[in-house]
């Protein structure tokens, strides 16, 4: 057997404004203990120098002349354009996928339209125009609910040698779409389940963070953050973080990222609702450790979901690694996630429910301790780099040495 | 002659008759109806028939597209199969690729010694 397996990693990089591009960052060092690594992606260069310097990087149709030159291809896939050559690459260079959400409407749609009706014939069968059609306008409307039973992964889980997630719910998901494919086998391709990493980063200083960007010591502040899509409810967190102003008048909400144009005009919320004073947007916020500062300086992190797709949410995991409560909805991984680590609201609970836990998190500062406390231990024993990297050394060599032995 | 409305979402639209409607005010219908009787006096069974022709031809052609579809679809499931098969297969040539010439590296030392 080889010493080492040489490995294709083909993943978006910084400067392609993707969660899966830091997520890759902070893994590569430690996959590269286990495999040689080469990258492809179409990041141009690497903004991250130590990536330049550690591996070579190439473009992802380089690999159409580099296939023979590596044991395996390890795909990292989201919903986003982002991922359009390697969604071509995947169609006739089949490997290993790391399915980050499994559910790649948006990622096909904005590649090409084309290509996502090609997938919708390929998961549908023959086509049913006025099904397509009802399916376009869910997609652009955004209405994710009734596309859920197609998740346009079944080429993926037709051609691949192994399955990666993160989660049990998008473990659920590959296997039902696995069950229904034309070529199912029991145990192919072998799905595995590997916790997303996270770099636990020494405890911000609250006071310290809150100096730097100008706000109040005293402050009660809950905070959202990432790119703020609707589907994170920020009306519905505006709403709530309205009712508690009168009992906590030092209390502030503060967005920390892009406000996307399809979550409407917050301001204009905050106004309307007569808090405008009280909520700040900070906008997107680079680099990375001002992220962490503009966390670090909150009390309470909101990370909601309307609609979950499966993802994980590597912002909630910051924010736990940041030792920071998140109140999060019980609903997709977002339920997986240990009680004692966050806050579980329901499934279909509103502005009432929301503002009872931000009031009850609001007055105990324990409440906020304890959980900051349980999180950052979560995320240490479960999402250590390190841990994920052998994880996914053991299923690569797993898949290498089931299909080496089954035809050798 | 203009074209009817999807039959359904699925199906190719139908062809129909011109209505000759006139635009002309007050003598407008007038126009409208000698139109509609000459049209039927000299052209009406011919264009039916067309029509019909017609109908029937797009039916069939509709009909290919859709085997053809079907078809597309079921050579894309395939290739996706295949593609698995093949890189499977260069997996296991790399494979031996790396132990062949493991060997001959190793035959090479011995014979060097």
């Amino acid at each position: 057997m080889p010493e080492r397996l040489r490995i294709a990693y083909i993943s978006p990089l910084n400067p392609l404004r993707s969660g899966i591009s830091d997520y890759t960052e902070l893994l590569l060092p430690f996959l590269s203990e286990f495999f040689d690594l080469t990258l492809y992606s179409d990041c141009g260069v690497p903004t991250n120098p130590l990536i330049s310097e550690l591996f070579p990087v190439y473009p992802v149709s380089e690999l159409y002349e580099h296939h023979l030159q590596q044991d395996l291809r390890l795909y990292q896939i989201g919903n986003s354009s982002h991922h359009r050559n390697a969604f071509a690459a995947l169609r006739v260079l089949p490997g290993v996928v790391v399915l980050h959400e499994p559910f790649l409407h948006h990622g096909f749609y904005y590649s090409s339209p084309l290509d996502y009706r090609r997938e919708l014939f390929y998961e549908l069968g023959v086509p049913d125009w006025t099904r397509f059609r009802t399916i376009e306008q869910a997609l652009l409307s955004d209405s994710r609910q009734e596309l859920m039973d197609i998740p346009l992964i079944r080429r993926i889980t037709d051609s691949s040698f192994g399955i990666l997630v993160h989660s049990q719910t998008a473990r659920r998901v590959v296997e039902a779409c696995c069950a229904r494919s034309t070529f199912y086998r029991p145990g192919f391709p072998k799905i595995a389940l590997v916790s997303q990493p996270m770099s636990v980063p020494n405890s911000c200083e609250m006071m310290e963070c809150r100096a730097n960007l100008g706000l109040p010591q005293d402050a009660i502040i809950f905070g959202m953050a990432g790119i703020i899509h609707p589907v994170k409810e920020p009306y519905l967190a505006l709403q709530a973080f309205a009712r508690l102003c009168s009992d906590f008048p030092q209390a502030l909400f503060l967005f920390v990222g892009e406000v996307l144009q399809e979550a409407g005009d917050l301001l204009a919320l905050a106004r309307e609702l007569g808090i405008t004073e009280r909520v700040i947007f900070l906008g997107r916020v680079e680099p990375l450790e001002r992220l962490h500062q503009a966390i670090g300086a909150c009390d309470v992190i909101l990370n909601l979901r309307r609609t979950t797709i499966g993802e994980t949410s590597a912002i909630a995991l910051r924010a736990m690694a940041l030792g920071k409560p998140v109140v999060v909805r019980n609903t997709g991984w977002f339920s997986e996630l240990p009680d004692e680590a966050c806050v579980k609201i329901k499934p279909e609970d509103g502005v009432e429910e929301l503002a009872t836990v931000m009031k009850a998190l609001a007055s105990s500062p324990d409440m906020r301790f304890r959980l900051g406390h349980e999180a950052r231990r979560y995320i240490k024993r479960e999402c250590d780099p390190r841990r994920v990297a052998r994880q996914y050394a053991e299923f690569l060599w797993d898949v290498y040495l089931s299909i080496v032995q089954s035809r050798v | 002659m203009a074209i009817k409305g999807l039959r359904s979402g699925n199906q190719l639209p139908l062809l129909e008759e011109f209505s000759f409607p006139s635009n002309v005010p007050v003598i407008g219908p007038l126009i409208s109806l000698i139109r509609r009787f000459l049209y039927s006096l000299t052209a009406k069974w011919a264009v039916w028939f067309l029509i019909q022709q017609q109908n029937q031809i797009n039916q069939m052609i509709e009909d290919w597209i859709r085997e053809q579809e079907a078809l597309l679809i079921d050579l894309d499931r395939d290739l996706a199969l295949l593609a698995r098969k093949v890189a499977e297969i260069e997996v296991c040539q790399r494979y031996l690729m790396r132990i062949l010439k493991e060997n001959s590296a190793a035959d090479q030392t011995q014979q060097d010694a």
